[in-house]
């Protein structure tokens, strides 16, 4: 039984990983297959705004 | 503090100045993509395993499918190796007939050698039988280094490529690095402890008679080949309880000096090999001395810190002074041969990488000197950390202090040409807070429960800091033990667990997205409002960020417990 909720643990926390690498996905704002132009006009972000 | 103790550390400064450039220029080539020497002798044995596995050694990934190899390969390896201990029993090379590992610790110890951590809740010579120790626990000595490696090298691509969606291919990264690092530095450093009289056997216990004439258990077994793997990988896991401070682990000076510098070697290393492969080696000159700066700082403080000794046994009149019969210093937890100089400079060493293994016991020094460990394993691992680990932490540092410059200038922040803006600053947030929340989390939880506290042997400021030294350990990866905390419960072995997956995984998936992130972005020219990074006062920004963020985050905690000892003067 003990082995049973040791590996249970395991595989929900590889999971949870799983969700995880999801969320840093929709940070990024899921643009996968878009290769991202930045040039200097695009300081409005972050720093100025 | 003595001459010999200084000489060590000018041994250790020497060999990483040789060592550095040497292995750092191979790593750029192995990690570089284009030929690399022993391709002759390696490739066909990498062919080999990627046919048998079904790699495509060709084919990229994006940032989300590394992670998710990593994540599966993690999965699959952790389940094994948790198995494999709890079915020793009736597994071969086991002559003193271990019985099977307790659920908990096998579960802790699974986690523990998955995640590069190396924390022990078990004694390795009256727990583990050779097969585990050679199989099991090897095979995650050499791949949890590599996987470290791996991400560590995804990142780098993503900083150093131009707009792409692919940062290499995880299994190649872990293959490459097994095959053609791990593998023949653990060789030769085996063979190397072995001349210097470290033991390598498959007996069993036996009985000898001592000079004077009482008897006494020796365990034999594999000790030099899992030595070096142990160091080389940053791992920490002794095959004994006593760890490095055991004679057949670490007999004699010489191995202590090599150790150390096997210790250090990689991750240092990888920040030559960064500047070759962004194309400018002042960027990892500048990595380079951060990470130096940070552990020579602690290194010359706990060094004379132990060597001049107790000043409470001073006073009461005590002769610490190293003398031709006496090593001197405090040396309480200490080995003689080392003395307290080469003690402390180890300490340093382990808990400055996420090595963990020790050759004396941390809960002997004196507060300040005890606290130097703690602070070193607060830092993140960074100086300079462990086998990819150490590099990738610093370079979210090193993105942290580039935006702290932006915000000086009034300017969106770049490094290497890429512009780092609100997408990876977050991540780097989650790379920074994961970890703090974890110890500080279960660390309250343990001092104020008795499940908790009954595991203490100290109460007042030493026990705080006993219980934060071991959740800072086991979430940093770090392995190494205080002493003084009974970890063998369930409390402490799930916790433990969950405090060491955290703190590898939820670091490592924020890293590859922001190295995917980085990839896909143009390289801007520089321009007069760019901030130089590789310049000594980048590096003395980085040494600031990471000093002001660590302190920010962990003073309250170090002031409770080290300081507050120190000052109470009860030690």
């Amino acid at each position: 039984m003990a082995d049973l909720l040791f590996i249970a643990i395991l595989v929900a926390f590889f999971a949870l990983a799983v969700v995880f690498v999801r969320a840093c996905e929709r940070i990024l704002g899921g643009v996968e297959d878009e290769v991202v132009e930045v040039t200097d006009t695009a300081e409005t972000d972050l720093v100025t705004s | 503090m003595t001459a010999a103790g200084w000489l060590q550390l000018a041994f250790v400064v020497l060999l990483l100045a040789v060592s550095t450039p040497l292995l750092g220029r191979y790593l750029a080539k192995v990690y570089g993509g284009g030929t690399a020497p022993g391709d002759r002798v390696f490739l066909p044995i990498e062919r080999l395993i990627y046919r048998v596995c079904g790699v495509n050694p060709e084919s990229e990934q994006r940032w989300t499918t590394y992670a998710l190899s990593l994540i599966g390969f993690s999965l699959a390896s952790v389940l094994v190796l948790y198995l494999q201990l709890r079915f020793q029993n009736h597994l071969p090379l086991n002559p003193d007939n271990f019985g099977s590992v307790r659920p908990d610790l096998a579960f802790n110890t699974a986690v523990s050698f998955l995640t590069n951590t190396n924390w022990q809740n078990y004694s390795g010579e009256s727990t583990m039988s050779y097969f585990s120790q050679m199989t099991g626990l090897a095979f995650h000595n050499f791949v949890s280094a590599a996987a470290g490696a791996a991400v560590a090298v995804a990142l780098i691509r993503g900083l150093t490529r131009k707009r792409t969606n692919t940062l290499g291919n995880f299994w190649v990264d872990l293959v490459r690095t097994c095959t053609r690092v791990l593998l023949p530095i653990a060789f030769v450093g085996a063979l190397v402890l072995v001349s210097q009289g470290v033991i390598q056997n498959l007996h069993g216990r036996q009985t000898v008679t001592t000079v004077t004439g009482q008897e006494q258990v020796l365990t034999g077994g594999p000790v030099a080949s899992q030595e070096s793997i142990k160091e080389a990988g940053q791992n920490g896991g002794g095959f004994y309880n006593a760890n490095a401070a055991h004679p057949f682990e670490n007999p004699n000076p010489i191995t202590n000096v090599f150790e150390i510098w096997l210790i250090l070697a990689i991750p240092f290393a990888l920040t030559y090999a960064y500047g070759k492969l962004a194309g400018d080696t002042r960027q990892g000159w500048v990595l380079f001395a951060t990470m130096f700066v940070l552990w020579l700082a602690m290194t010359v403080i706990v060094m004379p810190l132990e060597a001049n000794g107790n000043p409470k046994l001073t006073a009461l009149g005590a002769n610490q002074t190293a003398t031709s019969q006496q090593a001197g210093g405090n040396l309480e937890g200490k080995e003689t041969q080392f003395g307290a100089a080469g003690s402390g400079l180890y300490a340093s060493s382990t808990t400055g990488t996420s090595t963990g293994s020790v050759n004396s016991f941390h809960d002997s020094y004196t507060p300040i000197g005890g606290a130097v460990p703690l602070v070193n394993m607060m830092y993140g691992e960074v100086s300079p950390g462990g086998t990819g680990s150490g590099i990738y932490g610093m370079l979210v540092f090193a993105l942290l202090a580039v935006f702290i410059a932006g915000l000086m200038v009034g300017r969106t922040p770049e490094y290497l040409g890429k512009k780092i803006q609100s997408a990876e600053m977050k991540l780097v947030v989650l790379y920074i807070l994961a970890v703090p929340l974890v110890i500080l989390t279960f660390a309250a939880i343990s001092v104020v429960a008795r499940f908790g506290t009954s595991s203490l042997l100290n109460d007042g400021p030493h026990g705080l800091t006993e219980m934060t030294y071991a959740y800072t350990s086991m979430a940093n990866n770090n392995g190494s033990a205080f002493a003084g905390l009974t970890g063998d419960t369930q409390w402490f072995n799930i916790t433990g667990a969950i405090a060491m997956l955290i703190g590898r995984f939820f670091l490592m998936i924020p890293v590859l997205a922001i190295g995917g992130s980085l990839g896909r972005k143009q390289p801007v020219p520089a321009s007069a409002g760019t901030f130089p990074t590789g310049t000594p006062l980048f590096t003395g920004l980085l040494v600031g960020v990471v000093v002001i963020v660590v302190g920010l985050t962990f003073f309250p905690v170090v002031a409770l417990g080290p300081i507050v000892e120190h000052l109470s003067g009860k030690f």
